[in-house]
């Protein structure tokens, strides 16, 4: 390997390698290991930023694969992949990643258990880098599931919280549902393709990889199971709102810069092998996720959850992008969202850590109320963020969002018609969010006497909130870098911008001032407002009647069958086991000549079964 | 015509002899152990070290010695050094058992059997290896009666009286495969044919008493038990490298009895790893456990003999690097881990997880390596093992590789017994020693367990010559 690779290696290689000496070194010092892990990621984002430009320069896509397992009749290739794609989302993970981190700093100064915080983030980003420069897909597997296991531990980081533990376990069993889908897609790509589409190269390289359209049907939807999970997607979404029971910056974390993120990525990585059946349903679950989170969006009061569903709604543009089919242009529009959603939502959560923060950890919007007097840095901050995600003009989001909903318009006018809506929904529950949280008087005696955090924790979010701003410059650039066409401004770009305000004009209508709509409206639609309160059911039907009634009941048969006949048939094996052992271990008398003994009747033995081998002739 | 060779590049085997005499020539002026034990160890360290560099060189280019007497290659230089890596940990537990006041005489006694060693996995007449072989034989009898109890006293009497009969069916051996081939060259082929089947039988018999397979396992029981844990990490790993290697050179080069060797070694194997593992399971000493154990490897090592003659011999040849190696570690870690412990009862080990927890974990890969658990060197070994075999193709190989595979899942029945002592049994047993030898060997297991490719590549680089030198072209 040539110092580029091994620099690419270093990328995710260094973390990875240095997250136990994080932890270690707390055991020491417990500020230690906070240092360590902020230099740490830091050091990837450098080294990243250098590969970067290197590539930007002159273009080589930076490769290097061993075979993982010799003489199969497959290639297993574990190594690194780093292509376009790969350098932009490591770029966005390790700065995004670097920047949380450092927030973290000053948000977890008090917690008793921060070596092993710090440690578990290091394990996370390093991940998140590992699954993104990975070069085949069973080691991006291995990644992806280090990434779910880092986010069980950490958003059960207080574990002593009933809603964390149970929170934690929800995301890793319902992310898991998700991976079943992807193994099984791995498995299909490799009996289809005889283990070529195993390496990300040869599937860049072209669908032909995979020979018959049914059999990329099959691999592509099962792939896109995978990304439902992680990515949070309808119906698989259910774990992330429950999530925001771990630290803020996990939130962040998970949201902007890794884990959600890693279902888009695994989309636009497999992209090739996407046929339009395959594309159809990821543009109509994306859809639907976003007016289905949105919705949901309006009537939640916990300012992590609303942020939550949000997400969920962001995310749904980005598979939606991917689904609508435009190649290498979608996953340019899919990725440049990604990444402005990365800088507004890690911003977002930050000032909504730095407002808990002040307010110990109350998250009930119906309890702040005036912040923007006694915080005005941080609402500041949020107050851009919050233009962003709604995509306010000339902010990121308003590059990133409208491009997509712009771009629908050639391909499918109700899939035009539903994100234009998504983006009306966005702008009202997010400033629903934030008047709720600025304006009016203080509503709780926490909000009264709250006060701005400390320097290190508002340097990241003044970062993030100058890159939410300006991100939209590099629009054109990325769109070009990632091989997509560029964007084209035309009279359609005004629709979702004027809904956007008309939305926020409204928010502040109903909630930016005294005013008794929101009640009223609650009330007169009734029914519905119930449905979309309990959130369509789907957490019902999913704990209620899936896990307890179907599969509770189905692995109480299964235990009476392993206990009633399996164990009895380990159990009578076992004793003949036993048993054999303790009489053929009498022929071990302990005394020479009889060793010797059974050696010439073996001898002889073994000379006789030669002798009538020889008559017989050999057999093989 | 006779032709001498090139003896220069036997220098990583003439540095143990000069290690020998040095350390006898120290012995004059001092009997302080720890500098025999130093002594023994740099140049165990250098041998190995010039073998892995001597090796670089050999890969293309082997250097025949006194008429392909003595072959050294790529290949050997391989099994060499994994021999020396277990002979390098036997030497450095020295420092806790055997006591000794003759420190001076065991380090040199064990440097010499080393020597041997080297030459015996590289020699290719049977003249010569007969030397090389009572050449490790006759020091090992001697080291293995070192210590102050009567039981070391015991194992050795047991191991030379075994020893010598087994001597005997060499010569007889020796003599009949002249009788019929008109030559001590290996790879020669008969001119009687019954004759050579009888001594390939006797061969067979004389040289497996080394490696414990089934029936000539029972010295081997009680010497492992009865010796000092030195002197056990040293007989159950690099003689027993060291024997299959011999093994190894002879019978893959006898093209006439390929037949029969598969089907007799199915046998011995299937036996040898069930015997070693049903009667393992009914022992409380975990000492003597072990010694079962390492008669159950033995019948996992010996199914290599089923590749003879087939094109899977390099891989086979791979793999038993990598086995020899992983066997080495975790065999010889676990008999030298016994030197943390007063006494080698199951009930000693128990609840050595809050005592000792870095004893516990470290003994608990080794253990683990040895049942063959994914991401341990021993599961490579055993994986990339039975791989070749069954590369092979024939039935005889799939009953093989089932009862293999079978008899590993009942061996983690007694290596998860000790485990669960450590864990989760309660006892007032004193605490464990520290025992950084055994630490080691646990780290290097799971290191190479998870980059095992390496050693992969390593070990197909070095043996560009393998096939022209064993199917019995010489």
């Amino acid at each position: 390997m040539d110092i580029q690779q091994w620099l690419v290696f270093l990328i995710f290689g260094l973390p990875l390698i240095s997250f136990p000496f994080v932890i270690g070194v707390g055991y020491i010092k417990k500020n230690l290991s906070m240092y360590l892990g902020t230099a740490v990621i830091f050091v990837s984002f450098l080294i990243g930023l250098y590969v970067f430009f290197n590539y930007t320069v002159n273009g080589i896509v930076i490769s290097a694969s061993v075979n993982w397992l010799p003489n199969l009749p497959i290639s297993i290739p574990v190594g690194i992949y780093a292509d376009n794609l790969a350098m932009i989302m490591v770029l966005m993970v390790s700065f995004v990643g670097f920047l949380i981190i450092l927030f973290s700093v000053g948000y977890m100064a008090e917690d008793p258990r921060r070596h092993v915080f710090f440690g578990e983030m290091v394990l996370f980003t390093s991940s998140m880098l590992g699954l993104v420069l990975a070069s085949s897909l069973l080691m991006l597997f291995i990644f992806w599931e280090l990434v779910g296991l880092c986010s069980y531990l950490l958003i059960g980081f207080w574990y002593y919280k009933p809603n964390a533990a149970s929170a934690a376990k929800k995301a890793f069993i319902v992310t898991r549902v998700g991976d079943v889908f992807f193994i099984a897609g791995i498995g299909a790509a490799i009996l289809y393709s005889q283990g070529a589409a195993l390496s990300v190269a040869n599937i860049k390289a072209g669908a032909s990889v995979i020979p018959y359209v049914w059999q990329r049907t099959i691999v592509s939807l099962l792939l896109f199971g995978g990304a439902i999970g992680k990515s949070a997607q309808f119906p698989l979404h259910v774990w992330i709102p429950d999530a925001m029971e771990g630290p803020t910056t996990v939130s962040a974390l998970i949201h902007a810069a890794t884990m959600v993120t890693a279902g888009v990525y695994l989309i636009a990585r497999t992209y090739t092998i996407f046929t339009p059946l395959s594309l159809a349903v990821v543009l109509y679950i994306g859809v639907f996720t976003i007016i289905l989170s949105g919705l949901i969006g309006l009537v939640v009061n916990d300012i992590k959850r609303i942020l939550a569903y949000s997400t969920i709604s962001q995310i749904g543009y980005m598979v939606a992008a991917l689904g609508l089919g435009l190649g290498a242009t979608s996953i340019g529009l899919s990725i440049y969202q990604l990444e402005s959603h990365a800088f507004f939502k890690a911003l977002l959560f930050l000032s909504a850590g730095a407002i808990l923060h002040a307010l110990l950890n109350t998250r009930d919007i119906n309890k702040m109320g005036g912040l923007w007097k006694k915080m005005p840095v941080t609402i500041t901050a949020m107050f851009i963020g919050a233009l962003a995600l709604s995509g306010f003009p000339l902010t990121a989001g308003f590059f990133s969002k409208d491009s997509i909903i712009s771009a629908s318009y050639s391909v499918n006018e109700i899939a035009w018609v539903l994100l234009a809506t998504g983006g009306f929904l966005t702008s009202l529950y997010t400033f629903r969010l934030f008047f709720k949280i600025a304006l009016g008087k203080p509503k709780t005696f926490a909000a009264e006497h709250a006060h701005e955090a400390g320097i290190l924790m508002l340097i990241p979010i003044v970062i993030l909130a100058v890159f939410s701003l300006i991100f939209g410059l590099f629009q054109n650039g990325f769109y070009t870098f990632l091989g997509g066409a560029k964007a084209t401004i035309t009279s359609l770009d005004a629709i979702p911008a004027v809904l956007m305000l008309v939305g926020m004009g409204i928010a502040y209508y109903a909630y930016g001032r005294e005013s008794t709509i929101p009640e009223k409206v609650a009330k007169a639609s009734g029914f519905l407002y119930r449905l979309v309160k309990s959130k369509f059911y789907l957490d019902v039907l999913f704990t209620n009647v899936i896990a307890e009634r179907v599969v509770l009941g189905f692995s109480a048969v299964m235990d009476g069958f392993e206990r009633r006949i399996l164990d009895g048939l380990i159990n009578t094996w076992g004793y003949i086991f036993k048993n054999a052992g303790l009489s053929l271990r009498k022929i071990q008398t302990g005394l020479a000549r009889q060793y010797a003994l059974i050696i010439l009747i073996g001898l002889f033995l073994a000379l006789l079964l030669l002798r009538v081998l020889m008559y017989l002739g050999v057999f093989h | 015509m006779f032709d001498l060779g090139v003896y220069n590049n036997l220098w990583n085997i003439y540095v143990l002899f000069i290690g020998a005499f040095i350390s006898l020539l120290i012995s004059f002026f001092s009997e302080n152990k720890y500098i025999h034990i130093a002594v023994g160890a740099i140049f165990s360290l250098i041998a190995l070290i010039m073998t892995l560099f001597a090796g670089l060189y050999l890969r293309t280019s082997y250097i025949t010695i006194a008429s392909d007497s003595l072959i050294m290659s790529g290949y050997s230089s391989l099994l060499f050094a994994a021999i020396l890596v277990p002979a390098i940990m036997s030497v450095l537990a020295m420092t806790r058992t055997p006591e000794t006041n003759k420190p001076g005489l065991l380090v040199s006694i064990f440097l010499i059997s080393l020597g041997f060693m080297g030459l015996a996995v590289s020699s290719y007449n049977l003249l010569f290896i007969f030397l090389a072989f009572e050449g490790v034989s006759i020091p090992t009898y001697v080291i293995t009666a070192f210590g102050k109890n009567d039981s070391e006293l015991e194992a050795a009497v047991k191991y030379f009286i075994i020893g010598a009969f087994s001597t005997g069916l060499i010569i007889f051996g020796i003599s009949a495969y002249y009788i019929s081939t008109g030559s001590l060259n290996l790879g020669t082929s008969p001119v009687f044919g019954n004759m050579y089947i009888l001594a390939m039988g006797l061969l067979i018999f004389g040289f497996g008493f080394k490696l414990a397979i089934f029936p000539l396992h029972g010295w081997a029981i009680d010497t492992y038990t009865g010796a000092s844990n030195a002197i056990s990490s040293l007989l159950s790993t690099s003689s027993k490298i060291m024997t299959l290697a011999v093994m190894i050179n002879i019978f893959l080069s006898s093209a006439y009895f390929f037949g029969y060797l598969k089907i007799i070694f199915a046998i011995i194997a299937i036996f040898t790893m069930t015997f070693g593992n049903l009667v393992a399971i009914s022992q409380k000493n975990v000492k003597r456990m072990l010694a079962y154990s390492s008669v159950a490897q033995a019948g996992y090592l010996s199914t290599v003999f089923l590749v003879a003659g087939t094109g899977a011999i390099k891989l086979a040849m791979i793999s038993i690097f990598m086995y020899a190696l992983a066997y080495g570690l975790m065999k010889g870690g676990s008999f030298i881990g016994m030197n943390s412990l007063k006494n080698y009862d199951i009930d000693e080990f128990s609840g050595q997880w809050k005592k000792n927890p870095v004893f516990a974990v470290s003994f608990s890969i080794l253990l683990l390596s040895l049942a063959g658990f994914p991401g341990t060197l021993g599961f490579i070994g055993k994986y990339f093992l039975f791989l070749s075999v069954l590369s092979t193709g024939t039935s005889l190989a799939y009953i093989v590789v089932i009862f293999a595979v079978l008899n590993s899942v009942l061996s983690f029945y007694y290596y998860g017994r000790v485990i669960m002592y450590m864990f989760w049994k309660k006892s007032d047993s004193v605490p464990a020693k520290n025992n950084s030898i055994l630490t080691a060997a646990a780290i290097l297991t799971v290191l190479f367990g998870i980059i095992y490719f390496l050693l992969y590549y390593y070990g197909s680089y070095m043996m560009v010559h393998l096939p022209s030198l064993i199917m019995g072209v010489i």
